[in-house]
């Protein structure tokens, strides 16, 4: 397996992959918080909710065609639970298998998953 | 768990676990507390390496090799660990590197850690596809992924 390794070679595809990156962070609602400083969990920067939803864009970037969550909405309020399973969601609208551990959810989130595996 | 009166060493978590995901559909994984999903879900994705993994793992039928899976599989942990010092963008940056061979140009990292000027993020956006080119190359030619719906 060879990379290519000059930008020269790869100008045709800038564009696309500029779209690519700006698709990434758009899909995880994050494009606002482009710039911001991550800071501590609790204390500075992005909130659990907009971590929770760093984490995915981490691993999106990969553009992996499964994604295992661990509980992506533990520890988080309705509100912001809704948040990030939205970007779930927009994230298996791509075409892609995801599968999450979910523990006591609320009804709300429950909806959200199309199946359940015990 | 000795005093409790269990004597084994050693006590087996998961055994003939089989099951299905689809692609574009979302499936949770629901058990009560400590039956083994996150256990099963370390186990897949190969990221913990604490304990015994004894067995075959197979995939779509075929044993999970390690490397491949890697590739093609994203994992976010419960409690993922992110750097406080440094922006959203520059950490997708990072993880992007992460996953890139070891010797890609040099010259074109240095190049990539500076802030996230246009310029830069043009180089940026080279490095990544690179990486994206390496997986429709091998995994996703057949799945309607970024790339697929972008060409």
């Amino acid at each position: 397996m060879k990379l290519h390794q000059n930008a020269e070679d790869l100008g045709w595809v800038l564009s696309l992959m500029q779209q690519f990156v700006e698709e990434v962070m758009e899909l995880v609602e994050l494009m606002s918080m482009r710039d911001a400083l991550v800071g501590l969990p609790g204390m500075t920067g992005l909130s659990t909710e907009q971590r929770k939803r760093l984490t995915i864009a981490v691993e999106l970037v990969a553009n992996p065609s499964i994604i295992f969550m661990d509980e992506p909405t533990s520890g988080l309020d309705a509100r912001a639970a809704a948040i990030v399973m939205r970007t779930v969601r927009n994230t298996v609208d791509t075409g892609r298998t995801v599968v999450c551990t979910i523990h006591q959810p609320s009804i709300d989130i429950f909806e959200a998953f199309d199946e359940v595996q015990i | 768990m000795k005093h409790e009166g269990v004597p084994e060493d050693r006590l087996q978590l998961l055994t003939s676990i089989t099951g299905a995901f689809r692609p574009g559909v979302l499936t949770a994984l629901v058990g009560v507390s400590g039956a083994g999903k996150t256990t099963l879900m370390d186990v897949l994705a190969g990221r913990k390496t604490a304990g015994y993994i004894e067995g075959d793992i197979h995939i779509a039928g075929y044993p999970k090799k390690q490397q491949t899976f890697a590739r093609i599989s994203g994992y976010c942990e419960q409690n993922d660990i992110h750097s406080p010092q440094v922006t959203v963008h520059e950490s997708l940056v990072y993880s992007a590197w992460l996953r890139l061979a070891a010797d890609i140009n040099p010259a074109f990292k240095s190049v990539c850690c500076c802030s996230s000027s246009s310029s830069c993020l043009t180089k940026i956006v080279t490095i990544i596809i690179s990486s994206v080119h390496l997986f429709s190359n091998n995994f996703l030619f057949s799945r309607d992924g970024f790339l697929l719906q972008l060409e």
